[in-house]
């Protein structure tokens, strides 16, 4: 199942101006002859051949692979539907948090239930712009996770992509629940499970190679742990740092945006309330670029590195994120006002990471 | 004071003497060639292979990546890994990871490839330099079958046959021109020729920088035109020196005929061009490009015909001038879409643009003692640069 809905209808991505090529060289010149020629439309043949492809005759074998591995499949009788809602514009994605499927188990803890579909996607990562992403449930970033330290969290995952992807999340599991030697290949199923622990701010994504392209093309998410006895109330909120390779370049980034569109928040400011404790989960899930980094205008947070404790933290208005790495933020701004936030390169915030806290006072 | 005349025997003696000295020097070389040489190298025992590695073909098949590498270099080269984008990943060589000088080696790459992505496929040496080629778009290679032989004929026939016999179609209306119109047209055909002839050059000079150097692809150029030029001077020597017995008619039929060759061989290096492009996914062959080649050698037709514009010809003979020079595109495209080989692009362009230039100095001395006088006139210089323009504007059709 292919998710084709564009945003852009108007623009087409590098495989649609092969296609149309194609498209028009049958109907204009050469006709029906042609149609018979194999269309330019995605290769849903290539994961057979992977499997199929025998060794050449006489070669000789030259280096490893990380998977070399059969893919794994579970059983999906029992399966929840793969479906998803229409993926969130980055207002809505700020603040919303999938709590996954809800069951009490016998020894009161709770097991949560959540559905992730690998499906492509033309996503519009800055104005006017669209780049074929991988997505998980049509959205880039993946939908943020959230659960409580203890509970059992099921990942349901579906692969309806043509191609092998697998999930990979940052924190304790066991071995063959960490999607790196686990590949899931186009149209399979399979089930993460473990138990959220310890409390904090990790990530997730996919784990297949070329890791480059399949992180850059979209396949990373959020998952919160919070603490038993829960945080501070705040008006909470996700930010993922990320960058997109339009240019398909596999070595730099064209465009850098946080919750997936360059831009997005200067072009639509976050509104606050003057006075209310805001949080922010931040995460780096930028390819390419070694670090990343936030830094507030007009004020300071509190860091809480990894969001794993509580009690230690440090005062400041910048930090700097390494690929992969997080943290949580604490602040309450003491004047209202419009104020920037921003990566502190300027390479980066120029070219889309870059936003507007609208501080109001409320009436 | 001349020598004496020697014996047989002597004669082989004198002609085989300096090749046995040879001989002997390669084989105390090849024995003992350090020691020679070091003098020369100055003591220093190792100098660093320069290495080269030329990637005469990659394709893309299903889930895997196929490269065809030649040695260029002038030591045997040893392949220890293969990158692919940057990535270090598994791959099998055939024969084997030591190419010798002017080998070949077929590297295969299974990937889950996306379509229309680059990619780069770098081949890391044995003392660790990095060999690369980069394709900009990646598209399933097609394999040669009839159902691609079929479209292909039929990519060749739109390209370069409909076109020519389109342009054939003047043919009664060139004939019913003037004296002033003639030299006109004349004139215009030169231009188009030049035309013709200087992109085959270029393009030429384009396939150089793939071709392996030690196959000395400057050379070869400079050989296919100038070996072709004098072929056919002495073709049309021949047909001239018949022409004498046969009549005017023959002879301007002949210049015809060789048009005709040198417009066919360019559109068999044009039609490998197109095979390749269409098969390495570099061009989108769309309806516009089509339309520009179908413009662009129409006017090749015009060319083709302009010599027999006073004698006339018989339908056969059209019909068989227009096959000759449009034909060959059909060809090209099998070869350049299956066996890519930019050693043999090169070729037939040089030998086309040799060709193109030949009947230019034919069609220029046909023109009599005041050629010269002819050309520099308001009529052949608004023709040839009618020409010339022509040719670059439909050219600007099918630009990549």
């Amino acid at each position: 199942m292919k998710d084709d809905q564009s945003k852009t209808e108007t623009r087409f991505s590098r495989r649609e101006v092969l296609g149309q090529g194609t498209g028009v060289l049958a109907l204009g010149a050469i006709g029906a002859a042609l149609a018979l020629a194999p269309s330019a439309s995605a290769c849903s043949s290539c994961n057979e051949g992977i499997k199929k492809n025998p060794i050449p005759p006489g070669s000789v074998v030259i280096g490893a692979a990380l998977h070399d591995e059969v893919p794994v499949t579970h059983d999906s009788t029992h399966a929840p539907s793969p479906t998803f809602p229409e993926p969130p514009d980055p207002t809505e994605f700020l603040t919303q948090f999938d709590y996954g499927k809800v069951t009490k188990l016998a020894n009161g803890s709770v097991r949560r239930d959540y559905v992730l579909v690998a499906t492509d996607r033309d996503i519009e990562v800055a104005e006017g712009v669209t780049y074929p992403a991988w997505t998980i449930n049509g959205s880039v970033p993946a939908p943020t996770l959230r659960a409580t330290e203890g509970d059992l969290l099921r990942i349901h995952f579906f692969n309806h992509t043509v191609r092998d992807h697998t999930l990979h999340f940052h924190g304790i599991h066991a071995s063959n629940m960490d999607g790196s030697f686990e590949i899931v290949p186009p149209g399979g199923y399979f089930v993460y499970e473990f138990v959220a622990e310890p409390f904090g701010l990790f990530v997730y994504h996919c784990h297949m190679t070329p890791l480059r392209k399949h992180i850059s093309r979209g396949m990373y998410g959020t998952l919160i742990v919070d603490p038993k006895q829960g945080r501070t109330p705040a008006h909470e909120m996700v930010m993922v740092m990320s960058g997109f390779d339009t240019e398909m370049s596999n070595d730099s980034n064209s465009f850098y945006a946080v919750n997936g569109m360059a831009f997005a928040y200067r072009d639509k400011p976050i509104v606050l309330r003057h006075g209310e404790p805001v949080r922010i989960y931040l995460t780096n899930m930028t390819e390419f670029d070694l670090i990343n980094s936030f830094h507030l205008h007009g004020d300071m947070f509190k860091l809480f590195r990894t969001g794993t404790r509580l009690d230690n933290y440090e005062i400041t208005d910048t930090v700097m994120l390494c690929q992969g790495e997080r943290c949580v933020l604490e602040l309450n701004y003491k004047f209202a006002g419009r104020f920037l936030f921003h990566a502190h390169q300027a390479e980066f915030s120029e070219r889309g990471w870059l936003g507007i806290f609208d501080v109001r006072k409320s009436t | 004071m001349s020598p004496n005349r020697p014996g047989k025997l002597g004669m082989v003696f004198r002609a085989v003497a300096p090749l046995i000295l040879l001989g002997g020097l390669i084989y105390a070389f090849a024995v003992r060639g350090d020691t020679l040489t070091a003098p020369i190298r100055g003591g220093a025992s190792e100098i660093p292979p320069a290495e080269s590695l030329t990637f005469e073909k990659i394709e893309f098949k299903p889930a895997q990546i196929v490269a065809v590498v030649r040695n260029s270099g002038s030591q045997t080269l040893e392949i220890a890994q293969i990158h692919l984008n940057d990535m270090s990943v598994k791959g099998y060589i055939a024969p084997g990871t030591k190419i010798p000088r002017l080998g070949q080696a077929t590297v295969t790459i299974p990937h889950d490839w996306v379509e229309a992505d680059p990619y780069e496929i770098r081949l890391v040496s044995s003392i660790g330099l990095f060999h690369a080629e980069t394709v900009d778009a990646a598209a399933l290679t097609p394999v040669a079958n009839i159902r691609y032989l079929a479209v292909f004929a039929l990519l060749g026939v739109y390209v370069g046959v409909i076109p020519l016999y389109l342009g054939l179609l003047w043919f009664p209306f060139l004939r019913r021109l003037g004296e002033g119109s003639m030299r006109f047209l004349t004139a215009f055909t030169i231009g188009l020729l030049v035309f013709l002839g200087f992109d085959a050059v270029f393009e030429s000079f384009e396939v150089q920088h793939k071709v392996a150097e030690p196959f000395k692809p400057a050379v070869l150029i400079v050989l296919g035109i100038v070996v072709s030029f004098l072929i056919l001077t002495t073709v049309g020597e021949w047909i001239k020196k018949s022409g004498t017995k046969k009549g005017e008619s023959f002879v301007q039929l002949g210049v015809s005929y060789m048009i005709a060759v040198g417009i066919g061989l360019h559109n068999l290096g044009e039609g490998l061009a197109i095979g390749a492009a269409y098969s390495l996914g570099a061009v989108a062959l769309g309806a516009t490009l089509i339309i520009g080649f179908t413009i662009h050698n129409t006017t090749e037709g015009i060319a083709v015909v302009a010599p027999i514009t006073r004698s006339g010809a018989s339908l056969k003979h059209l019909v068989a001038l227009g096959f000759i020079a449009g034909a060959p595109t059909i060809i090209g495209t099998w070869i350049g879409g299956f066996a890519a080989s930019n050693l043999w692009s090169l070729v037939f362009l040089s030998i086309g643009a040799g060709a193109i230039f030949q009947v230019v100095y034919v069609i220029v001395k046909q023109m009599g003692e005041d050629s010269l006088k002819a050309l520099s006139s308001i009529t052949g210089l608004s023709g040839i640069t009618l020409g010339l323009g022509v040719m670059y504007l439909t050219g600007l059709l099918i630009a990549k």
